[in-house]
């Protein structure tokens, strides 16, 4: 049986290249997209709070530009450890490693986001069920 | 003597079984919410709802089943890379390959949502 290869000198192929690059643009796009609804909510908020927004709350835009500011940094740091399997010779395996500990922590922050979202209406519908 | 692929160690293993979990849990979440949103869609035709309200639902159970699905694909395939021997590279690439057509969706559908919301913006704003 061949020897396991050390993890500092594996070398992803060329094929498995395009994959983790792949992916490694679609967590930056993904991040960027985050980052981007984190901004633009963050501009809302500022203008709510200074009066200059009608019949918006400014502080409901708060949480929407902390879980979209976490997400982006996620996914954009996950989609760079993936650029640098692909773009730096040796230690691919680590790189691609950091990435996934980086996107598990992005998923993480959904699940989170899902779950209070799925109790906030929840609460929201009982509320206004109860008479 | 042939180079064998690289097998993970079980430092390793537990970032991607980590993950595959979670990949699986947000595939769950999503896949029921998508479910439930066409279960309400199909009631409000039965129940003959408002047009409008049924499309919202249907238009909502669209990205939450593909993109639940892909990560429930994603998941499997993480958690496939741990519980079998050998070809771990491979079979992680495969996880990656549908993370990416999980990624893909969710920008797809983002986009389609702020095209929509500018259209329905741009809308009011003509018609006031």
């Amino acid at each position: 049986m061949a020897p396991n290869p050390r993890p500092e000198t594996y070398e992803l192929s060329p094929e498995q290249n395009v994959g983790v690059r792949s992916i490694g643009m679609h967590a930056i796009a993904w991040g960027s997209v985050c980052v981007v609804v984190a901004v633009t909510c963050l501009v809302f908020a500022w203008l709510g709070h200074r009066g200059k927004l009608h019949g918006a709350e400014w502080r409901v835009y708060l949480p929407v530009v902390l879980v979209n500011a976490a997400l982006g940094v996620n996914f954009v740091v996950a989609g760079r450890d993936f650029q640098a399997a692909v773009h730096r010779s040796g230690c691919d395996i680590t790189h691609v490693m950091t990435g996934l500990s980086h996107l598990s922590r992005a998923v993480l922050v959904q699940i989170v986001v899902s779950i209070a979202s799925i109790a906030v209406i929840t609460i929201a519908a009982l509320l206004v069920s109860v008479p | 003597m042939t180079t064998a692929e690289y097998e993970l160690t079980s430092g390793q293993n537990e970032v991607v079984e980590r993950f595959g979990r979670r990949a699986r849990m947000l595939g769950g979440i999503s896949t029921a919410g998508g479910v439930l949103c066409l279960l309400t869609a199909v009631l409000g035709i039965r129940l003959e709802a408002d047009a409008s309200r049924i499309l919202v639902f249907l238009l909502a159970a669209l990205p939450q089943l593909s993109v639940g699905l892909s990560f429930l694909g994603a998941g499997r395939s993480l958690v496939a890379v741990v519980e079998t021997q050998g070809h771990d590279v491979t079979l992680l690439m495969d996880a990656l390959g549908n993370l990416a057509v999980a990624l893909r969706v969710q920008i797809a559908m983002t986009l389609v949502f702020l095209l929509l919301v500018s259209l329905a913006a741009a809308g009011l704003f003509a018609l006031g």
